[in-house]
């Protein structure tokens, strides 16, 4: 319990301090968005696969819902042909988030009434030892090497 | 501004999730002996990612916040399971409230105090800074093909006495990058190739920025939450890296970045690495920890003259002797580096904390050692060498004897008998730990002979 408030803290203060840091990056739109590209990924990585799926469909309806919207003010969206193909888009993607979310509570309910599934890792990296080799060889933003 | 727009939105939405993710992690556990794991594990990957994304300035705000708020729920705890009330949690409690109070209030009962104190700011944040930037001073590539490292090395040389220390350090640290993720095994990094020229005066830094870009990249890939053979698996992989990349008899110089790196970006793991280092390489143990005590000097926490004092705070986190020793050691020498331009700084730390340090030998260890790697460093340096001739103001001569006993007499005959030692048998990785270097100069002489 005691960790678990801690981290939820944790997590509460930095997205706190994000939404300060994203505003701090309002000057420079490119980086705004790479940062909430990064931490979107870093979430979706805990997602289970449920969880994925929903997430996947319902942002993919709201990509399409922003370019219609915006598309509108700049005229880009008022070709009838591109405006129906976007309208059924936006039926199908609606049809799989509703799929998506049954499914998330079918299997809410079966997980909670039967034995635990494997632990997904924390950390899912699978480095090939002494080579160095990792997907995103992350050199960390913002305070670098320290000194001595 | 479209991108933003979906960008924004699509954060939104994962975070909606990640909350539904994490109740349904809370209510339907895979371990029923610890029910939060899950939970726990990926809360604290988002923050990780997270903080990933600050500025220098809200990175420091986070760790504070973050440090503080960890604090109060152990204290809310403690209180709430009836622990707080114990006699023993109370005078703990009560002796650190105390001692940090006499030393905000040393901060600022006199304006010469004070002035020390924001020099001492000052040389913290102008260190932080000369390694942060180092590759725009020196103008450094990022491929290893573009790399001419002697001419590096002589640049770093040029910036002048005492940033140069750093600017080695840095450059090591992005010498080795341009090995990593090549998909090749590192091999070599400071003993082969256009290593094979480096001077030897290089070699202490050079290995300390080693070991730093391979902790960095490796620490990254476990969380607190990891299992325990995960934890393993980097840390056999960090001892192998600096083994097969660094000089025989400084590998010292590269294990203890592992604990600097540690404690600074991933202070929950700690006394994880601790524990797994100790099954796998007790060598590396000390290094670790004088590596932790280093970090301590310069964490944002403990930045702000008279917030927060790092030398309770090593204390209070050793979990054993050996730990206590090297993080004692490791943040008297810290602290003796960065402002060796202004003695007057160690003197006053001396005239308040003195009789309190004099008691371990770990604070003069750390003062020789890193002197020894400064001068190793940078012969001649100017600096080093007032420093070394600086007397206190002899009005306050309890002062004057403190420092004699811990910084002049020790170093003195350090330079005159060790350094030379260390160096004839390439050892000068050694000062890198906690240790009686009296003893091991005669273990090296004696084994000579």
């Amino acid at each position: 319990m005691r960790e678990l408030t801690k981290s939820i803290s944790s997590f509460s203060w930095a997205m706190s301090l994000f939404g300060l840091q994203q505003t701090a990056n309002l000057v420079s739109p490119d980086k705004a968005s790479d940062a909430f590209d990064s931490v979107t990924k870093a979430t979706e990585e805990q997602f289970g696969e449920v969880v994925k799926t929903t997430f996947n469909a319902g942002d993919k309806l709201q990509r399409q819902a922003v370019d219609l919207t915006l598309g509108f003010f700049t005229g880009e969206e008022l070709n009838p042909n591109r405006l129906l193909r976007m309208v059924s888009d936006a039926v199908r993607q609606s049809m799989e988030v509703v799929t998506g979310g049954v499914e998330a509570t079918t299997s809410t309910l079966r997980q909670a009434a039967s034995t635990a599934s494997p632990q997904r890792p924390a950390v899912s990296t699978e480095p090939a030892a002494g080579s160095g080799s990792t997907s995103s060889p992350s050199q960390r933003p913002g305070w670098g090497p320290m000194p001595s | 501004m479209l991108e933003l727009t979906k960008s924004a939105i699509s954060y939104s939405w994962a975070i909606s999730l990640f909350g539904v993710q994490q109740f349904t992690s809370l209510v339907t556990p895979d371990d029923l002996r610890d029910p939060a794991r899950r939970a726990n594990a990926a809360s604290y990957s988002v923050t990780q990612a997270t903080q990933n994304q600050f500025n220098d300035l809200i990175f420091g705000g986070f760790l504070i916040g973050d440090e503080v708020q960890r604090g109060l729920m152990d204290f809310m705890f403690d209180t709430l399971t009836l622990r707080a009330f114990a006699p023993s949690y109370v005078s703990k409690v009560t002796s650190e409230v105390v001692a940090q109070s006499r030393d905000t209030l040393r901060v600022f009962m006199s304006a010469e105090n004070a002035r020390l104190a924001w020099q001492e700011l000052k040389n913290n944040y102008e260190v932080f800074n000369l390694v942060k930037n180092v590759s725009s001073l020196l103008h450094i590539p990022e491929e290893r093909k573009d790399f001419d490292l002697a001419k590096l090395v002589e640049a770093a040389y040029a910036l002048g006495e005492y940033p140069d220390l750093w600017a080695v350090e840095g450059l090591g640290h992005d010498y080795a990058m341009t090995f990593w993720g090549k998909g090749k095994p590192i091999r070599g990094i400071l003993t082969e190739g256009q290593a094979r020229a480096l001077p030897e005066k290089s070699l202490t830094m050079m290995h300390a920025g080693l070991g730093l870009a391979f902790a960095q990249q490796l620490m990254n890939r476990i969380a607190p939450y990891s299992a325990a053979s995960e934890v393993r698996v980097v840390l056999q992989e960090f001892v192998t890296l600096v083994q097969s990349n660094s000089r025989k008899g400084y590998e010292g110089a590269a294990y203890e970045s592992l604990g600097l790196v540690t404690r600074f970006w991933h202070s929950q793991m700690v006394n994880i690495v601790d524990q797994q280092l100790c099954k796998l390489e007790p060598e590396a143990v000390s290094y670790f920890w004088h590596g932790a005590g280093r970090a301590h000097y310069f964490l944002p926490i403990y930045f702000v003259p008279g917030l927060l004092s790092p030398w309770l705070a090593v204390e209070r986190e050793a979990p054993h002797e050996l730990a206590r020793l090297n993080m004692i050691a490791g943040l008297a020498w810290a602290m003796t580096i960065v402002n060796v331009r202004q003695p007057m700084i160690m003197e006053n730390f001396l005239k308040y904390h003195g009789d309190q340090i004099a008691r371990t030998p770990a604070f003069s260890n750390g003062v020789i050692s890193t002197l020894i790697m400064g001068i190793d460093t940078t012969p001649n340096d100017v600096y080093l060498t007032s420093f070394l001739k600086y007397q206190p103001d002899s009005s306050d001569q309890r002062v004057v004897e403190l420092w004699n006993k811990l910084v002049a007499g020790p170093v003195t005959d350090a330079l005159r008998r060790i350094c030379p030692v260390l160096k004839k048998h390439r050892r000068l990785g050694e000062v890198f730990r906690y240790q009686n270097l009296s003893e091991l100069v005669e273990r090296l002489e004696g084994g000579a002979r």
